[in-house]
């Protein structure tokens, strides 16, 4: 520890198989780094990831990792900085995986998947269905093992952008508010292992809708949205369509327009027992 | 005429359904029954006319009308830049 430097509070976690340890030499950081990654088992081996944060100026920061360090301006920023370069690093760790800009939720022991564009309500849909006993996996990156066909969990603090419609069960005390996000502790309702997938919903949020509508997919349709929502595409052979082709065939795929949550929920959860009962 | 898709494209039947990834721009295009099957009669050696008949007979209607969403087709392939220039 350099004279005049906080002293440095490390976490050490695994995420998505692989050892990350986080140094945080400002208090704050610190604490939002281990409420953002409070749910992710702990690593007791050595890490192949090491980030160093330190406060840089007022209300920033600044983050290191293998000599290259990145400025967050705030603490919104950091924890956005930090989880854009941690979700880089993971793919080019495991390659072997499919990663999909996608929430993640499992219930009775299968997976479903929630596809959509930044602001479109991944996250608060995850969070409504947590708060209906589904396992929560992720609300951003969903790492899917191609053999196998399940998703690894990569439960980081659900992330909101604003406070979930009134009719939502309150968020837990723990919660975490930045200047751009809300994140809220999952650890109690967090899958542990890795839950095979079974639907994928496109969400689409149409808040003028009277409710919410669902439309299965063609199995060429659900490709093409899956591929359009992959972030490591060129890590795979034929540019990772064939990939993108093969989990849309194994599962159920819908496109969902969402409305009000609660009618939301409800219509997803119809869905998913009807399909649990026809073995889809 | 005679339209030939581009060589790199990644193409994969689904169904009767075709998905196209364009590897320049990443891209990727889903084709209905109907445009995969012109799709697949954009092999350089097909006219359109000979296009055109084949979709009248397969769907039953007017040849006028199949000449009509043949070029609608292929103009947009072209558009999206899918056809081999100078075809």
């Amino acid at each position: 520890v350099r004279a005049g430097r906080t002293p440095g509070v490390g976490l050490l976690f695994l995420a998505v198989g692989v050892g990350v340890r986080v140094v945080s030499h400002s208090t704050r950081a610190a604490r939002l780094v281990a409420a953002s990654f409070a749910a992710l088992p702990r690593h007791a081996g050595e890490p192949e990831l090491c980030y160093r944060i330190e406060a840089h100026g007022a209300r920033g920061f600044l983050i290191h990792r293998a000599g290259v360090s990145l400025a967050a301006t705030d603490d919104g920023d950091l924890l956005y900085r930090l989880e854009g370069d941690l979700v880089v690093a993971l793919q080019r760790r495991r390659r072997e995986l499919f990663f999909v800009h996608a929430a993640a939720l499992a219930w009775r022991g299968r997976a479903c998947m929630l596809a959509a564009p930044s602001g479109a309500g991944k996250s608060t849909l995850a969070w409504a269905l947590v708060r209906h006993g589904h396992r929560y996996l992720s609300d951003e990156l969903c790492p899917i093992d191609l053999a196998s066909g399940c998703i690894e969990p990569y439960p980081h603090a659900l992330c909101l952008k604003s406070l979930p419609p009134a009719a939502t069960p309150p968020l837990p005390p723990a919660t975490v508010r930045t200047t751009r996000t809300l994140h809220v502790p999952i650890q109690i309702h967090a899958a542990t292992a890795p839950v095979p997938l079974a639907a994928i919903f496109f969400v689409a949020y149409r808040p003028q809708r009277p409710g919410p509508s669902l439309r299965p997919l063609s199995r060429a349709e659900a490709g093409a949205r899956l591929y359009a929502n992959t972030l490591n595409a060129l890590a795979h052979p034929a540019m990772g369509l064939d990939a993108a082709i093969d989990i849309a065939a194994r599962c159920r795929c819908y496109a969902l327009e969402s409305a009000d949550l609660a009618a939301t929920v409800a219509l997803l959860r119809s869905v998913l027992e009807r399909d649990g009962a026809s073995g889809g | 005429m005679y339209s030939k898709r581009r060589d790199d494209l990644v193409v994969r039947a689904v169904d009767d359904e075709r998905l196209v990834l364009d590897p320049r721009n990443g891209e990727i295009h889903q084709l209905n029954t109907t445009a995969a099957q012109i799709w697949d009669m954009c092999d350089g050696h097909t006219s359109e006319q000979a296009m055109a008949r084949r979709l009248a007979e397969d769907y039953g209607i007017e040849l006028a009308a199949a000449v009509c969403d043949v070029r609608a087709l292929l103009e947009r392939f072209e558009d999206l830049a899918l056809l081999e220039t100078g075809g």
